[in-house]
Formats: C-alpha cells, sequence, structure tokens
C-alpha cells in the first residue's frame, strides 16, 4: 500500500462552526504533501485531530493501515506519528542533548528505567550523536534551549521528530518567523527528510510549498476543495476563489 | 560560590557529627533534636520529588506522613494488647518488629498514595493544591473521629519496637536508624532524578504538550512519582511515630503539610538535599528564636518572604549556582 496516513470523511464541529467537514485525505510515502488554506480554515485542528489532540466528531485517521482515531496522543506518536509545533515547543531549561534524550527515552520505552543513569545508556546517547549530526546541532550539543536562536529550536524540534523514528512527520508552519537563508537550508533539509518519511507540511509560505510539495491539498472552510501537484493547483478556479475572491 | 557537592557533604556531616558528639556527652535532648530533623528532612525529601521535580504542590503530604505514624501507632498499640486487628483469612495481631512496619508502611501508604494520585493527577496548578488538600483534611478529621484509635487525643505507644536485637529505645541507636533512612532516600532520589524516568518527570514539570509528543504519558510518570513520594514521606511518619511513642491528628493536619513545604523553600526547591538543609535551618532556628518568644513564626515568616525574594533556589541555590544532576 502506497498510502501510509489516509482520512476518511473526518468531521469536528465546535458548536454552529465545521472545523472539519468529511475531510478525505491521503499522504504518500516518499512524498511532501502540503495543506494549505486561508485563516480559519480549519488546518491546525485537522492536524490536532491527527495527533490526538482533539477527538474526531466522526470519521477514521488510519496510519500504515491501522486504525489511529481512538489512540491518546503518546500512542499515536509510538505507532509512528511525529509532528512540530506551530510556535516552537521544546523543552526550555533542557540542554539540546537532554531534549534529544527525552524523545529517544519516549519512543524506547525506558521510561520507567529507575536506577541507570539516562545518560549512561550508550544506545541511547549514540542515536542522540547521530540526530545532532543530522540536524547540523552538534556544536549546540549542551545549549540549554531556551538560549537558541528561534532558527535552531526550529532544528531542534525537528531533530525531535526524527528521533522518534516515525512513520509519518506532521510540520505545522516549520518556516515561521525564519530568516531567508535559514529557510533555504529547512528546505533542503525537508527534501532529505522525505526520502526517510513521508511529510505532511502546514505552511503559509507559498514559494516554499510551492517549490518542495510534491501534492497540495486547500482546505476552506473545513473542506477540502482542490487536491494535485503544484501547477494544478495555482490554475485551480476554486483555489483562486478562496485566495484571491476572484470568481 | 560554593560547590553544591561540597554544601551536601557539609550538612549531612554536620548533623551525624552534631548527634554524635551530643551523645558522648551525654545531652539526649540533642540526639533528639537530631532525629527529628532527620525524620522530617526525609518526609520532606518525599515532598520534593514530586513538588520539586515534578511541579506538584501537594497541600496534602501530611496525609502520608499522619498514615505512617498511625501505621506503626496501631501496631504497636494492638501488639501491646495482643488484640488482633483482624482474624480474617489470618489472625493479625499487631507487631513491634521495625521491618514489618516499614514494609506495612510501605504498602499501605503507596495504595493511599495512589487512590490519591490517581484522583488528584487529573487536575494541576491550584486545583491539584486544593484537591491534596482536601484528601489530607478527610484522613485528619477521619483520625479525629475514631475513638478506638484515640481520637482527637491520639494514640500513645507503650510498646518498644524491636529490630534485630538493636535496643531502638537508645536515642543514638534510634537517630543511626533514621539516619540509615535518610542517606537512603537521599540516594534513592538521587539516583531516580539522573534516571530516564527521572528525567521524564522533570520534563513533565516544563512542558506536558512535548513529554506527550515524545510519546510518554505524563501522568504515569506523575503517579509513580507520587507513589514513591507517599512512601518515603509515610516511612518518615512511622519514625516520627516511634521517636515520640505517640502519634496524633496534628500529624495528619495541613500544617504539618505546610511545613514540609517551608522546609523545601528554604533549602531549596529541585535540590536533591535541599529538604535536609531546610530542615536543618528550621529547627536550628525553631530552637534558637524559640526560646526569645513563642511567636518565633514572626521572623520564620520574615525569613521566608525574604528567601522568595532573593532566594529563588533556597538556601543551596543562594550558594551554589549549579545543579548536581544537571
Amino acid at each position: 500500500m502506497n498510502e501510509i496516513l489516509v482520512i476518511e470523511d473526518l468531521s469536528k464541529s465546535f458548536g454552529a462552526v465545521m472545523a472539519s467537514d468529511k475531510v478525505n485525505f491521503s499522504l504518500k510515502r516518499g512524498e511532501i504533501h502540503a495543506l494549505i488554506g486561508p485563516n480559519g480554515a480549519g488546518k491546525s485542528t485537522l492536524i490536532k485531530q491527527i495527533i490526538g489532540e482533539i477527538r474526531q466528531d466522526s470519521g477514521s485517521i488510519l496510519l500504515d493501515g491501522l486504525e489511529v482515531s481512538n489512540q491518546n496522543v503518546p500512542t499515536r506518536i509510538r505507532l509512528g506519528l511525529a509532528r512540530t509545533f506551530q510556535i516552537t515547543n521544546v523543552i526550555s531549561d533542557f540542554s539540546v542533548f537532554q531534549n534529544l534524550l527525552l524523545a529517544l527515552i519516549g519512543i524506547e520505552k525506558k521510561e520507567f528505567t529507575f536506577f541507570s543513569k539516562a545518560v549512561s545508556n550508550k544506545l541511547l546517547v549514540e542515536k542522540v550523536n547521530k540526530i545532532l549530526d543530522e540536524t547540523e546541532l552538534s556544536e549546540k550539543k549542551d545549549e540549554v534551549a531556551v538560549r537558541l536562536s528561534h532558527g535552531e529550536r526550529r532544528q531542534l524540534e525537528i531533530g525531535l521528530a526524527l528521533a522518534l523514528s516515525p512513520k509519518v512527520i506532521l510540520l505545522d508552519e516549520p518556516m515561521a518567523g525564519l530568516s531567508v537563508d535559514i529557510i533555504e537550508k529547512m528546505k533542503k533539509s525537508f527534501m532529505k527528510i522525505k526520502a526517510k518519511v513521508p511529510v505532511l507540511l502546514i505552511e503559509h509560505d507559498m514559494d516554499v510549498v510551492f517549490a518542495i510539495a510534491d501534492r497540495i491539498s486547500v482546505l476552506v472552510n473545513g473542506t477540502i476543495v482542490a487536491t494535485g501537484a503544484a501547477r494544478d493547483i495555482r490554475m485551480n478556479r476554486e483555489v483562486k476563489k478562496a485566495y484571491l475572491g476572484i470568481d | 560560590m560554593i560547590s553544591e557537592k561540597i554544601i551536601n557533604l557539609g550538612c549531612i556531616t554536620c548533623l551525624l557529627i552534631f548527634s554524635l558528639v551530643a551523645h558522648y556527652m551525654d545531652e539526649p535532648y540533642f540526639v533528639t533534636l537530631a532525629t527529628r530533623i532527620t525524620i522530617f528532612a526525609m518526609a520532606a525529601i518525599g515532598l520534593n520529588l514530586v513538588l520539586g521535580f515534578g511541579n506538584l504542590i501537594s497541600l496534602g503530604h501530611a496525609a502520608f506522613f499522619g498514615f505512617g505514624g498511625y501505621i506503626s501507632g496501631i501496631l504497636a498499640t494492638h501488639a501491646f494488647n495482643s488484640e488482633p486487628i483482624f482474624e480474617w483469612p489470618l489472625i493479625f495481631s499487631g507487631s513491634s518488629n521495625l521491618i514489618v512496619i516499614w514494609v506495612l508502611t510501605a504498602l499501605l501508604c503507596s495504595a493511599l498514595a495512589l487512590v490519591i494520585g490517581f484522583f488528584c493527577l487529573r487536575t494541576t496548578g491550584v486545583y491539584f493544591i486544593m484537591i491534596t488538600l482536601a484528601f489530607a483534611q478527610m484522613i485528619y478529621y477521619f483520625a479525629i473521629s475514631w475513638p478506638s484509635y484515640g481520637g482527637e487525643d491520639g494514640l500513645s505507644i507503650f510498646i518498644r519496637s524491636s529490630l534485630f536485637n538493636i535496643n531502638t529505645m537508645n536515642g543514638m541507636n534510634f537517630f543511626l536508624i533514621c539516619f540509615f533512612w535518610l542517606g537512603l532516600s537521599l540516594y534513592l532520589t538521587s539516583r531516580i532524578i539522573q534516571s530516564p524516568f527521572g528525567l521524564a518527570l522533570r520534563a513533565s514539570r516544563y512542558n506536558l504538550d512535548r513529554v506527550k509528543s515524545v510519546g510518554i504519558t505524563p501522568f504515569r510518570i506523575q503517579l509513580l512519582a507520587f507513589v514513591i513520594s507517599g512512601v518515603i514521606t509515610g516511612i518518615a511518619g512511622s519514625l516520627y511515630a516511634d521517636l515520640n511513642r505517640f502519634v496524633s491528628p496534628s500529624s495528619l493536619s495541613w500544617q504539618m503539610s505546610g511545613e514540609l513545604i517551608v522546609f523545601i523553600i528554604i533549602g531549596g526547591v529541585g535540590y536533591i538535599y535541599g529538604p535536609l538543609i531546610g530542615a536543618i535551618f528550621f529547627v536550628t532556628f525553631e530552637q534558637i528564636f524559640g526560646s526569645y518568644s513563642e511567636h518565633w513564626q514572626v521572623f520564620l515568616g520574615l525569613l521566608i518572604i525574604l528567601t522568595i525574594l532573593f532566594a529563588r533556589g533556597g538556601l543551596i541555590g543562594f550558594l551554589s549556582r549549579s545543579r548536581d544532576y544537571e
């Protein structure tokens, strides 16, 4: 099966507002699938339903053929979902090394190990060092996260996602607030990541989306109005209407 | 700045030397004082595991301290009267054997902590503080209204507890038993905090969403920490009852919970030896200022205000700026 993440008829309403209205969506192996839409379209609500922070009213979420709709966040993470947050979310008081070590402790189910030092586990430390190299954060290994620049914190978040050896990575506006040169660096890094792990990308920077996404889905008022390759989406009437008000 | 290790080693060595000197100078009052410090420190070490490392501000830890004391008292009372506590499925007539008392205290306190933690850990912040207080107050009023075990007057322990062939009535012997428990609690806390479990607990102190998003369920981590914490504080309560040969509902009161928090704040929140240093300071402060005025808490209040305003890491944080486990 080529599709790793399948969302079927997912609906969620908050009172009279339909945040997700029978959303059907899939993510294929080896692709970056971008989810775009105007503010208030329901992108973040959709991400929160996929990750398990918000429970859907109806519909299902299949990860690698497994129904995960009723699982909580930690279980979904262990089943292969990883995410970054819209606003960078790392443990500010921990060093870069400790942040990554925590991710590995979580995914390796070592959190109930009591009497051995966390930093003495050679296997975990080796893996942390590997992720540090991949995310080019080796030099910042012992830096407390709160002292990192915004871009470095974004890198660390991606490192945390990679440390979980996920089947799917959900990136929620990873380019927000980054400088042009860091964005270029991140684009290259995402292209490398997608070779290993498919990426669901939510991003407002359309240049980035059209440059790196293999497929784009457009969400408007909780409904997917179009899905396709970048050039198809550019020409799509529904998309033009939603973004530019052109009928 | 003084290294945290030197402060820690200095404090624990001073406590041991103080009691040894008092013993050889035939000053049992000071040996008892050192034992009191040791027990209070141990109780606060238990609380510090959740408060200092997990940011779970429990105002109900007196429940475990008093519960441990009552377990000790009830077992000793039945052993003295030879009246069985229960007769089915087997006859159990209490015990004065310290090993039996500690094992039962650990088991029953862990069960109590499991129940209290299961409900309380569904809340956070001020709600957590209030619900832990509510549980402790329930147990406090239950103890007051239970005449079989002394009710409001408390329960006297008439029988001498035994541990192998050690004479536990000897103040120094009992101090050394308590000192062993203090050392064990410090060692366990230190190991736990540096372990993967400790890292997850400390992470849940800062950021629950991040902990969940690496596949860890914070509730389980916090519940287990709460149980370990309850057991440590419970055993300290059991030792305190043995020290005084008496246990009363006051050991279950919210003032007791407050005192444990004060030890931690003065010593240093989130420092392994913080509660020990806080207990040493508190009891010494009480002895010195208490001899001048019965309203010595006025000065204590002033000290707490100064600590919070100018030394948030307590005495250890003020003297040393780093944490050993990091």
